[in-house]
């Protein structure tokens, strides 16, 4: 999904999903999936590819 | 207790019990827990009639302090209730061992009518623990204890002006002297269930007092949405009292089926309630605790479910399946939870989530809505709800919580992020067309405060000496109007210093 193939908007959906997971762990106190060198590293990837296309991954 | 074999399974349990009153010493929770783990026993043994009341008389004997001013009622006697499973057997254990969950009338027939209280997740402590019998001088210390802090909880009242929650549920129309009583009785046994949970789950710290606070407001809520329903006194109790058990089991362990252990609390307390409900009461009540774990869907489904399933290995497919059913609660459902193939049970069975119960149709539906109805209203629609959530993002929090901007938490919606906004849209697809005015009012209101924070926040950055306020980019306030440099510690301490301000801020807001 952090590759360069994917659609800016597959890429900003599978960010807000990561985020969205981060947050019900927050707040529900569970397991945090998102809690992995793997999934920060998606993040890092997803972000990079969308700033190389001029995209701000906060922008609306 | 009727003379049995030295090798009948009432033999083994008295010697047991026998064993457990010597070796539980003095302390009180174990006492209760051993109380409670005999009583499951019994029920396991599939104990009835003369043995099991012969049995339940040897315990008070055995454990007169546990027992202390019990009072004595047919409805309040134990036992084992066929068809009603309880969870001590770990995830992917067996399903379907029973528990001790009330009278042997109306407990047994609920039970009876009741197929889907099942789970093989563990609860996080045993019920006996977390509700143990309370004598009269007890109930009544802690039904005082619950109405002066309920005394304490500014809200509105049906008519708009300010009250106090107790003063709010007194003076709800309809509800009669000896309901008042009941609910109070009720919560109140909650309120300590909460307190013992806290006792013996000690992490994460103060969960269970946060489980608290959300069921305080929670009442709140449900009495506006019985309104919004137009639900009779007896449904109206029942919505208090389902909203009150929905989350009085819910530990992180439990998380996915906590609505099953909740339901299975509200059997255990309700049957030992005086004055008894109806059998169909308290099947409303259970049945609308099943149901009310569907909001917000998506996160439920994509995230929750998708999350403890991948966790377990299933097929890919599988998951995406399940993720996509459970997001859509009213759709693929069949007698009020979600219809699954076999390879789906599968998986589910693997994590300890044997059915998924969903909204259906029948005498509680009007119940069970307006309990998602309060949830709903409490979690996204009210500024508490979203201060809860603005203090998990920022400064000291997961990567993929650290946004440039406060307001990014709050009302973005920006496709990229999770916010209080977004999780508001995606509750607000469970929420009935009845309380969808006040849950749509509810988020005018949260975003008028929301401006209304940002505001107050500009002015206590003005008040601050200006070597405490560090130049963002542009010039402006990091985290407040300037994108937050998470690799500035001056900008981070200072963005921890506004974001708890801004929690404070929106805490205000709830009873302004």
């Amino acid at each position: 999904m952090s590759g360069t193939e994917a659609s800016t908007d597959d890429l900003l959906a599978r960010r807000g999903a990561l985020c969205a997971a981060a947050q019900l762990a927050a707040l529900e106190g569970i397991v945090d999936v998102t809690d992995s060198d793997e999934a920060r590293a998606e993040l890092g990837a997803i972000d990079e590819t969308l700033r190389a296309r001029g995209v701000d991954p906060h922008g609306d | 207790m009727a003379a049995v074999s030295a090798h009948s399974p009432v033999a083994a349990l008295e010697a047991r019990a026998i064993a457990l009153a010597r070796s539980a010493g003095t302390g009180t929770v174990e006492r209760q827990t051993a109380v409670a783990e005999l009583e499951g026993a019994a029920a396991t043994e599939g104990l009835t009639g003369p043995d099991l009341q012969g049995f339940q008389h040897r315990l008070r004997q055995l454990f007169p302090d546990v027992f202390a001013d019990t009072p004595r009622h047919p409805h309040t006697s134990s036992s084992a209730v066929p068809g009603v499973a309880a969870s001590f057997g770990g995830v992917g254990g067996a399903v379907g061992k029973q528990f001790t969950v009330g009278s042997s009338d109306v407990g047994a027939v609920v039970g009876g009518r009741l197929g889907a209280l099942l789970s093989s997740t563990p609860p996080p402590a045993p019920l006996g623990v977390l509700f143990p019998p309370q004598g009269s001088a007890k109930a009544a210390a802690s039904r005082q204890a619950l109405m002066t802090d309920l005394a304490g909880v500014p809200v509105r009242g049906a008519d708009g002006t300010s009250t106090t929650l107790l003063d709010k549920l007194q003076r709800h129309p309809g509800l009669s002297s000896t309901q008042h009583r009941r609910i109070l009785d009720v919560i109140a046994t909650i309120k300590t269930g909460y307190d013992n949970a806290e006792a013996a789950l000690p992490k994460p710290p103060g969960y269970q007092q946060v489980n608290w606070k959300h069921t305080r407001l929670e009442l709140d809520r449900v009495l506006d949405v019985a309104i919004a329903h137009g639900l009779s006194p007896t449904d109206t109790e029942s919505a208090i009292l389902a909203s009150a058990f929905s989350d009085s089991v819910k530990a992180p362990s439990n998380f996915i089926a906590h609505n099953v252990h909740g339901a299975q609390a509200a059997l255990h307390v309700l049957s030992r309630s005086m004055p008894a409900l109806s059998a169909d009461q308290l099947e409303d009540v259970t049945r609308a605790i099943l149901e009310h774990q569907v909001g917000p869907p998506s996160f439920m489904g994509q995230v929750a479910m998708r999350g403890i399933l991948k966790a377990k290995g299933a097929d890919t497919a599988v998951v995406d399946s399940i993720a996509a059913k459970i997001s859509r609660p009213f759709d693929h459902q069949h007698d009020g939870a979600v219809v699954f193939s076999a390879d789906e049970h599968r998986a589910l069975a693997e994590v300890g989530v044997p059915a998924w119960t969903v909204p259906g149709t029948g005498r509680h539906q009007a119940i069970a809505r307006a309990v998602i109805d309060a949830d709903s209203l409490v979690n996204y629609a009210c500024p508490d709800g979203w201060a809860k959530l603005a203090a998990l993002h920022g400064p000291d929090q997961p990567v993929f919580l650290q946004e440039p901007l406060l307001r990014h938490a709050l009302t973005s919606l920006a496709p990229g992020h999770a916010s209080a906004r977004k999780s508001f849209d995606d509750a607000r697809a469970v929420v009935s067309d009845a309380a969808r005015p006040l849950y749509d009012r509810g988020l005018a209101r949260t975003e008028a405060a929301v401006a209304r924070v940002e505001q107050a926040l500009q002015r206590w950055v003005a008040a601050l000496p200006t070597t405490e306020v560090p130049v963002g980019a542009g010039g402006g306030v990091p985290y407040l109007s300037a994108p937050l440099n998470y690799g500035d510690a001056v900008e981070v301490a200072f963005a921890r210093r506004l974001r708890d301000e801004a929690v404070r801020l929106l805490r205000a807001e709830e009873h302004q």
